[in-house]
């Protein structure tokens, strides 16, 4: 049977409410988003929200709707719930005798500290890579775009068969969406603004005839080698935050510490410590311990982060992806006959 | 393009061997391709035009295809990595790229959280942490779900797939874009039957391929609601799990690592050896050649040649050296360039500290021309002189000063210097009594004769070499001393006081509750411990098994550190090293003269004895002692712990079969006093020190009357008297020294019980006996153990607190209660994190009934 495909939530009310006050969906098509710090957080709960709720329904009822987005997505489950657990396991100590208690919280806090310096050392790095191409190249290599996704109906009532989902303009770097990258479809001039500047930015030269043509393969190789940058880059940080929270100055913080914001003068003193300490931990960090390798370690660790996303935004700006050179000649060879219909 | 083939197939179809001239475009040499898009070629060969086969399939490795797998996704990776550093990789790889950042990511992590860790275990534990996290990320979703549900449904939910670029990638992975048509309609079928779906409804396929679907989708959204609990559940239990045999397997790599030390001795003091004392003394060498051997110089070379030693060392190294580098083997003088300058410096201190006038300063301090003649003429110049000779000199400089004052009171009669007041101030500032200190004398003093000189150089290098040689030596007994019997974690002994201190908590069968409750106070220990040890002895097989099972435990010594007591390969190298060095400080040969070493040689092996008419070392304590008793300490500390364990369960044992002889002509209230004492004593034995020394439950007026037996039930003793007056509590009766012997003989006197040398012939046991005899003479003579002049012996001992410390060892009570609550953290740890993968594991598996129902299509169900 034929259903009715709409896009809007169009359920038929009889209340008094005006009849304009459908509840549209944000988007009908397509959409770039502003890639502001608002922006990525309103994604990030409303994937996280998903992750947590419609998904697993759909998943685990084995909808047919079910999609590789919505499985990629639900990756933050475990990602949440793991870190949770870590911390559970390094701190569970309740029942231990109060020396026993002492000596296994302090270890515990630092390790759970670690997990939480993980994730944000993780996904701050990334914009250490990210930012300084952005600057360079006018790519940004993380835009955000919401997607329609058009679905089947689950049944005879179904009739809201879309969902949105947050992509990366990006994502693929075989299937970059290069449609959501042109300008205004007014005219020549303003389509291929977007792709002007990008061109400008990377030296291949003004008013191109077709900047986007030109400009499109570099693209590309700047997407894929930093996203190959990011890959290995964000574990290294990662692993220079989990080194940072292992510091045992961090002992001190957590005599202070506490997260009642409620109780204004004691949280400000606490938040004060936690910068302090942080100084001082990424201070230690550098400097190990004198007596053993662990003097090398920290440098060695941050040098390696350091070095890695410096090659790697290098490498991002170096191109062996040069404008073609090709003669006609080597196309259309002059001699021949050829045939035209 | 599509135009130019369309006319080209038509004319090529029409005229299947059309001539050349007649073409539109010529065929020119199809077998060799032009660069780039050669239409011609591809056409020719017209493959082009139908698409070509797919080459995906389904993977299917058996495990012996598993290295080469291996190595086949490794080069994958790594031309992933090359790829995506040079802008060419595809979304797959960049994919595996974030697999190998994570790899990458958590080795660097683990190699940095290993160095932060002090043992070997602990760093590898690191390791193992990483790596049980990693499995545990791959060993869940196929434990938990990919197993039992194709154990359920038959569906390998994790099957993977080769597409026709080599990309490997899951089956389901994107449930809309499945490839089905890699799956063939007779393992389709197959999965169908399994599945239970009727065999002849329409589209079967169509149904069985939706069923399949259904079950991945689900089992998939399952992994990953699950996988967050279960990872780091898993991965720590892994942890625990295998610490044991981690601690085992390097246990022994330890041990063989410390054997290898001591067999291949002249291997190992070579890679051990440092030149450091032999460069600093070079370089010192260097900076003073020739110069006097002044005190600071004398202590510096001291310090370096004695570097890595202790203080001692250093000291009789200075005397050494001050004798062995002494002109004629006296203390010489000499005046140097700056000797008057300073003489003339010095005395203008002195004066000045005085408050004497300037003027009279002036005059009367030699000057220079004067000091300069005096050292010039017969009697002082380009001589050595000894500190007697010296006066002459002082007598001489003094004479000077006696003159210009003389000269003074000429030519200022008005106002001269007194004999009474000012000259005696003079001279005595001047003169002064110690040598060394004066102000004249102190300069000549700071100019010995001796100097750093070829001579003292070749005997300071020569010293040098020895105190290197020994160093490296020591170091690789050091080392091996360390590695073996040490009390840090993760070392021989150590290792083997857990696993025998481990073992006890099954031997005396305590349950999980016995030890939740005990944990927290020491003092519930004692009572529980006494209680148990009263049923053991109380049981004859109970008490046979729990000796024999501590004896067997405690045997297995020589299983773990490879020894079993201060091993003769040590004592033999600790000699031939000390020896050695020793010998050869007493005999330095340089230039035909033998110089002695004889502080250092007798620090490092004690002073040379005559014994039976052989020179041997006497046992002065010495370094060698010292580095032989490191090792002998540690063992007796440990051993003296597990056989006190059993002198106690003994006494128990003789309590409760009533046959303690020492005893038996006392009066009975006597028995109860002393029984109770000593069962005490015999488990929390050296709580507290004043505990032993002063109150104790007795009766200062016992009944003597009395002498029957004690009453013993089940191990305890029915006390008729003990305790039975409330007014007496704990009382202290000084000039008892009876009770204390009495004690000390029923503990460790008495013979043992037969039914332990019975377990100790089984077992082989050795070394009870010896603990005994040393603890009743060393500890119980010890003057003031228990009270003034209470010997055992009447003999006061000679036992130093440390030997009276490594004696006692732990007393059983506060063992049972370290291990007590270290086992109960590591169980109440396994058990809550245990059980919550137990529970997450239950209702993973139980999902799947639930999984992959699918009602079959209404209309024409059967086919």
């Amino acid at each position: 049977m034929i259903l009715p495909i709409t896009n809007r939530n169009s359920s038929l009310n009889f209340s008094a409410k005006e009849q304009n006050e459908e509840n549209k969906l944000p988007y009908t098509h397509d959409t770039v988003l502003k890639n502001t710090f608002s922006n990525r957080m309103r994604i990030g709960i409303d994937k996280l929200t998903n992750a947590m709720t419609v998904y697993p329904a759909k998943g685990l009822s084995g909808s047919k709707n079910a999609n590789f987005y919505e499985f990629l997505t639900m990756g933050m489950v475990p990602y949440l719930v793991g870190s949770g657990m870590l911390m559970a396991i390094f701190n569970y100590n309740k029942p231990f005798s109060p020396f026993d208690k002492k000596a296994a919280s302090s270890l515990g806090r630092r390790l759970a500290l670690g997990v939480v310096f993980y994730a944000v050392a993780k996904s701050l790095s990334k914009l250490l890579i990210t930012q300084p191409v952005k600057w360079m190249t006018g790519v940004d290599t993380e835009q955000p775009y919401a997607k329609v996704q058009y679905e089947l109906p689950e049944s005879v009532n179904d009739t809201d068969i879309t969902s949105i989902e947050y992509h990366k303009v990006p994502e693929s770097t075989e299937f970059v969406r290069w449609d959501l990258m042109y300008g205004p479809d007014d005219n020549a001039k303003t389509r291929n603004e977007p792709y002007d500047k990008i061109a400008k930015k990377l030296g291949l030269g003004n008013n191109l005839n077709d900047s986007d043509q030109e400009a499109k393969p570099r693209i590309r190789e700047i997407i894929i080698k930093s996203a190959t940058a990011k890959n290995i880059v964000s574990y290294l940080w990662a692993a220079t935050g989990v080194g940072i929270a292992m510091q045992e100055c961090w002992d001190k913080f957590f005599n202070v510490a506490t997260l009642k914001f409620w109780q204004g003068k004691k949280f400000t003193k606490s938040a004060v410590t936690f910068v302090k300490t942080l100084g001082e931990s990424i201070k230690d960090f550098y400097k190990g311990d004198k007596n053993c390798m662990n003097k090398y370690a920290g440098k060695a660790l941050l040098g390696a982060a350091v070095l890695g996303t410096i090659v790697g935004v290098a490498n991002v700006m170096t191109s062996s992806n040069k404008p073609s050179k090709l003669d006609s000649a080597d196309v259309i060879e002059k001699s021949r006959k050829y045939v035209v219909n | 393009m599509v135009n130019m083939i369309n006319s080209y197939i038509q004319n090529y179809n029409r005229n299947p061997q059309p001539k050349a001239n007649s073409q539109d475009v010529e065929i020119v040499n199809v077998k060799r391709a032009k660069p780039n898009f050669d239409i011609n070629r591809e056409l020719a060969n017209r493959t082009f035009i139908k698409p070509l086969p797919g080459r995906g399939h389904l993977v299917k490795n058996r495990i012996t295809d598993m290295p080469a797998v291996l190595v086949k996704d490794f080069a994958y990776d790594i031309k992933a990595l090359k790829d995506g550093y040079t802008g060419k990789a595809n979304d797959h790889q960049l994919g595996k790229l974030n697999d190998m950042g994570l790899t990458v990511g958590g080795l660097s992590l683990a190699a940095f959280l290993a160095t932060l860790k002090q043992t070997p275990k602990t760093k590898a534990m690191e390791f193992i942490g990483l790596g049980s996290f990693l499995a545990s990320m791959a060993i869940w979703p196929k434990v938990a779900i990919q197993w039992p549900a194709q154990l359920i449904h038959g569906v390998n939910i994790s099957q993977k797939y080769e597409d026709s670029f080599g990309r490997k990638k899951n089956f389901y992975q994107d449930p809309q874009f499945i490839p089905w048509d890699l799956y063939s309609d007779k393992e389709i079928n197959k999965i169908g039957d399994r599945l239970n779906v009727p065999r002849n409804i329409e589209n079967r396929r169509d149904f069985i391929q939706e069923k399949m679907r259904k079950i991945a989708v689900q089992n998939n959204t399952l992994w990953m609601l699950t996988a967050g609990f279960a990872t780091p559940v898993m991965s720590a239990l892994i942890c625990s799990v295998s610490e044991p045999y981690v601690n085992k397997y390097l246990n022994n790599l330890q041990m063989k690592k410390a054997d290898y030390l001591l067999n291949h001795i002249p291997e190992s003091v070579n890679k051990m050896r440092s030149d450091k004392i032999i460069n600093n003394i070079e370089s010192i060498i260097e900076l003073n050649k020739d110069q006097p051997l002044k005190d600071d110089l004398i202590k510096n070379i001291a310090r370096n040649l004695t570097d890595g030693f202790d203080a001692l060392a250093t000291e009789a190294m200075e005397a050494d050296l001050h004798k062995n580098l002494k002109i004629d083997g006296v203390e010489k003088y000499t005046l140097s360039s700056t000797s008057a300058q300073s003489i003339i410096e010095n005395s203008r201190k002195a004066l000045q500290n005085a408050e004497l006038n300037q003027k009279i300063i002036d005059a009367v301090v030699p000057s220079m021309d004067q000091l300069t003649q005096l050292f010039e003429s017969n009697a002082y110049a380009g001589k050595n002189f000894t500190k007697l000779e010296t006066q002459d000199l002082l007598d001489d400089i003094s004479l000077i000063v006696r003159r210009n004052i003389e000269e003074y009171n000429n030519g200022n009669p008005s106002i001269p210097i007194r004999n009474e007041i000012e000259k005696p101030i003079i001279l005595n500032s001047l003169v002064g009594a110690k040598f060394e200190e004066a102000p004249i004398s102190k300069v000549i003093a700071s100019t010995p004769a001796a100097r750093l000189d070829a001579n003292a150089q070749a005997v300071i290098r020569n010293v040098a070499k020895v105190m290197t040689d020994l160093k490296a030596k020591t170091d690789v007994l050091d080392k091996y001393a360390y590695i073996k019997y040490a009390s840090a974690p993760e070392t021989g002994l150590a290792n083997y006081w857990n696993d025998v201190a481990d073992s006890l908590l099954e031997i005396f069968k305590f349950t999980p509750d016995e030890i939740k409750n005990t944990r927290m106070d020491r003092e519930l220990m004692t009572a529980l411990l006494r209680d148990k040890m009263e049923k053991i002895s109380s049981n004859d097989e109970e008490y046979r098994r729990v000796l024999k099972a501590i004896c067997e435990k405690v045997n297995s010594l020589n299983d773990t550190v490879k020894a079993t007591d201060v091993p003769n390969d040590y004592i033999r190298e600790t000699d031939n090293a000390f020896d050695g060095a020793s010998k050869e400080l007493r005999n330095i040969k340089q230039n035909g003269k033998s110089f002695s070493f004889e502080n250092v040689a007798q620090h490092l092996t004690g002073p040379e004895i005559n014994r039976d008419g052989h020179l041997v070392h006497s046992d002065d304590c010495c370094l060698k002692l010292v580095q032989k008793s490191f090792v002998s300490d540690r063992f007796l500390g440990i051993k003296s712990t597990f056989e006190g364990l059993i002198n106690s369960l003994n006494f128990y044992r003789k309590v409760s079969t009533s046959s303690i002889e020492s005893l038996k002509d006392r009066p009975r209230e006597i028995k109860e006093e002393v029984i109770e004492f000593a069962k005490q004593l015999a488990v929390d034995r050296h709580m507290v020190d004043f505990e032993t020394k002063f109150y104790m439950l007795r009766n200062p007026y016992p009944n003597m009357d009395d002498l029957s037996d004690v009453e013993i039930k089940e191990g305890k003793v029915i006390n008729k008297y003990l305790g039975s007056n409330p007014e007496i509590g704990k009382v202290d009766i000084p000039s008892d020294w009876d009770f204390f012997r009495l004690v000390m003989n029923t503990l460790y006197k008495e013979p043992l019980h037969n039914d332990t040398k019975n377990v100790f012939s089984d077992t082989n046991m050795k070394g009870v006996e010896e603990y005994r005899q040393a603890v009743f003479k060393e500890i119980g003579d010890t003057d003031y153990f228990a009270k003034l002049q209470h010997f055992v012996e009447n003999k006061g001992s000679t036992a130093t607190s440390e030997r009276k410390f490594l004696l006692l060892g732990m007393s059983p009570d506060e063992l049972f209660s370290k291990v007590g609550a270290r086992k109960f953290n590591t169980s109440k740890w396994l058990k809550v994190f245990g059980t919550i993968g137990g529970a997450l594991l239950g209702v993973t598996l139980l999902s799947q009934f639930f999984f992959g129902r699918l009602k079959l299509p209404e209309n024409g169900q059967r086919g």
